[in-house]
């Protein structure tokens, strides 16, 4: 199993892609974050009582969650449509180990990405509320919190785009079905609960809902926002996280990665 | 040593490999011979465990590719030359096998050495010509020093140097005790590298055996050119050869390239060219496959 991982990473970090990704990520983080925390700013101008508009610190994980599912979803993806399956199943013949490799091999990697992103944050939103005047709220628990655990989440969110990416195989498919759930079907299935209070219970298990329950989010297209409904708790969302990747790994094994390769 | 035995594959209704049983040895060069489609690659990425036969086994001294500690010390292989990422580096391709290959990094930069990829070595293969990427896949095979070879067409697209270097290599290979296998779909290819050859047609194992053995048994074919045509083609006639009409002169099929000289020796027949052409071994390959159609 380490040889094979040794070769994931190796095969990770000798294409260009991953930076090119990262950089985005970081610059729309940045963009998010700032524009957030000015909202905040001018929303607490008109009255709204200090902390309880919330803070910029958990939004990599509401907003940015499909760059770390991209370069998850690349790491096979990418392997079907270069046809490099060939020469990585004759180095490691069984399939159940690569599939292992890349998803052991991709914890560290999204970690980086999601420290990366809290980082941008971290940054970006104390920076500007720092220059508007505002409370950082950086003397709260619950930032620090929510920077640390947005972190994992952005790493969960590496598995479950490598898992999916096992399970669809086409890497166009799998990224115009990544970008068109996270941009269009999730937020609108978020906003069922406004008008049926009890689908609230359906859409906190959605895998973005999840995220942001491990992230302490929820502000964006809350499932909060509905009177007298809570979303997961942030062991909650870990969980359902984590079963989107066992699933779509078992799925994927069974169904694709013991395909013929030809 | 490589065993099929009753190795199948089904792709709908198409059958591409049919029941196929041969041994490959260890020390000779075989060469794994058809045309388009006759289930070249296919028998070949079932014995890599590449493709699930539908029926058979492959193994190699005993033990199926996926059962091997090592795979990639103990067979090398390489198929049909395009598996790369166009934006990995050629080095840094052989170093993302290195691991699973337990060989170390160094390896990698002396395989690319050994197949004249060195001056390449750090440039993407997105730009590599057909000639360049055939090296690089051979130095994947060639990088856990493996005792068995199997390679895809791995002249395609090498120019006469690297044709002539790679057929060096091969023998050099089969000389250490090595089993080579390499496919390809023209017999001259192969014809003065194996020792043995296997030919396929529509799946089907068609001739087993040596090389010496298919060319006695196809028909001969010798160029002759001479100052007096006519007086050739009387004698022909008289002795009963087969004449047709060749660029150079004749084209005498029947008797062999001694028998030809000393007749027209004895009829005082001056000769300028009396060459034997492989062209019998093609003819023998071409009435084996004849019949599939170049693709199915
Ligand atoms: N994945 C597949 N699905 C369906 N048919 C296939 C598949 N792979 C190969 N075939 C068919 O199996 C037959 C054998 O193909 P194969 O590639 O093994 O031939 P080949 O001898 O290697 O030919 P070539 O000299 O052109 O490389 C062909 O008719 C091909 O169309
Ligand atoms: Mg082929």
């Amino acid at each position: 199993m380490i040889p094979a991982i040794a070769s994931e990473n190796r095969k990770f970090f000798s294409t260009r892609i991953w930076w090119i990704l990262l950089l985005c990520m970081v610059a729309y983080v940045a963009f998010v974050v700032a524009l957030i925390a000015v909202v905040i700013h001018f929303a607490e101008g008109v009255g709204a009582p200090q902390g309880t508009i919330g803070t910029p610190y958990s939004l990599p994980a509401s907003m940015a969650y499909v760059f770390p599912a991209t370069i998850g979803a690349l790491a096979i993806t990418s392997e079907y449509r270069h046809q490099t399956l060939t020469p990585t199943f004759l180095a490691t013949p069984r399939r159940g180990i690569v599939l292992g490799a890349k998803l052991i091999g991709a914890v560290p990697i999204g970690l980086v990405l999601g420290v990366m992103a809290s980082l941008t944050a971290l940054a970006v939103g104390g920076g500007t509320l720092g220059l508007l005047g505002d409370d950082t709220s950086l003397g709260l628990a619950s930032s620090w919190r929510d920077l640390v655990l947005g972190a994992l989440a952005m790493a969960m969110w590496t598995l479950i785009g490598l898992s999916f990416g096992a399970l669809v195989r086409s890497q166009v498919a799998a990224i115009v079905i990544l970008l068109v759930f996270s941009q269009v079907v999730e937020p609108i299935l978020r906003m069922v609960p406004m008008g049926v209070p009890a689908m609230s219970h359906v859409v906190k298990f959605l895998p973005g809902a999840a995220g942001e329950a491990l992230a302490g989010g929820g502000q964006v297209y809350g499932v909060g926002s509905v009177e007298g409904v809570v979303g997961l708790p942030a062991w909650g969302g870990a969980l359902t996280m984590a079963a989107y990747v066992a699933v779509f790994a078992v799925v994927g094994y069974v169904v694709s990665m013991r395909r013929d390769v030809t | 040593m490589l065993e099929l035995r009753g190795l199948t594959k089904r792709f709908g209704r198409l059958t591409a490999v049919d029941d196929l049983t041969i041994d490959i040895s260890p020390g000779r060069v075989t060469g794994f011979l058809g045309p388009n489609g006759a289930g070249k690659t296919t028998t070949l990425r079932m014995a890599l465990g590449l493709v699930k036969p539908t029926a058979g086994t492959a193994t190699f001294d005993g033990k199926t590719y996926r059962q091997l500690a090592i795979p990639m010390r103990q067979v090398g292989a390489s198929l049909e030359a395009t598996s790369f990422h166009p934006g990995r580096t050629a080095l840094n391709h052989l170093l993302t096998l290195a691991p699973p290959a337990r060989v170390p990094d160094s390896r990698c930069m002396q395989v690319l050495e050994f197949v004249g990829l060195g001056p390449g070595a750090k440039r993407r293969v997105g730009q590599f010509s057909l000639g360049m990427r055939a090296r690089l896949s051979l130095a994947s095979a060639l990088l856990g020093d493996p005792p068995t070879l199997l390679l895809d067409e791995p002249v395609n697209g090498l120019d006469p140097e690297g044709i002539a270097w790679m057929r060096r290599m091969l023998r050099a290979l089969a000389a250490e005790g090595r089993t080579v296998l390499i496919s390809s779909h023209l017999l001259s290819e192969v014809y003065q590298t194996a020792d043995d050859v296997v030919i396929l047609s529509r799946g089907r194992a068609v001739y087993t055996g040596s090389l010496v053995d298919l060319e006695s048994s196809g028909q001969r074919v010798t160029v002759v050119s001479t100052p007096d045509p006519p007086a050739f083609a009387r004698l022909a006639a008289r002795l009963g050869w087969q004449l047709a009409g060749h660029p150079e002169g004749y084209a005498v099929s029947g008797p062999t390239a001694a028998e030809i000289g000393d007749a027209a020796a004895g009829a005082g027949i001056v000769l300028h060219q009396l060459a034997t052409r492989s062209d019998s071994l093609e003819t023998a390959f071409l009435a084996l496959t004849e019949g599939q159609g170049s693709i199915r």
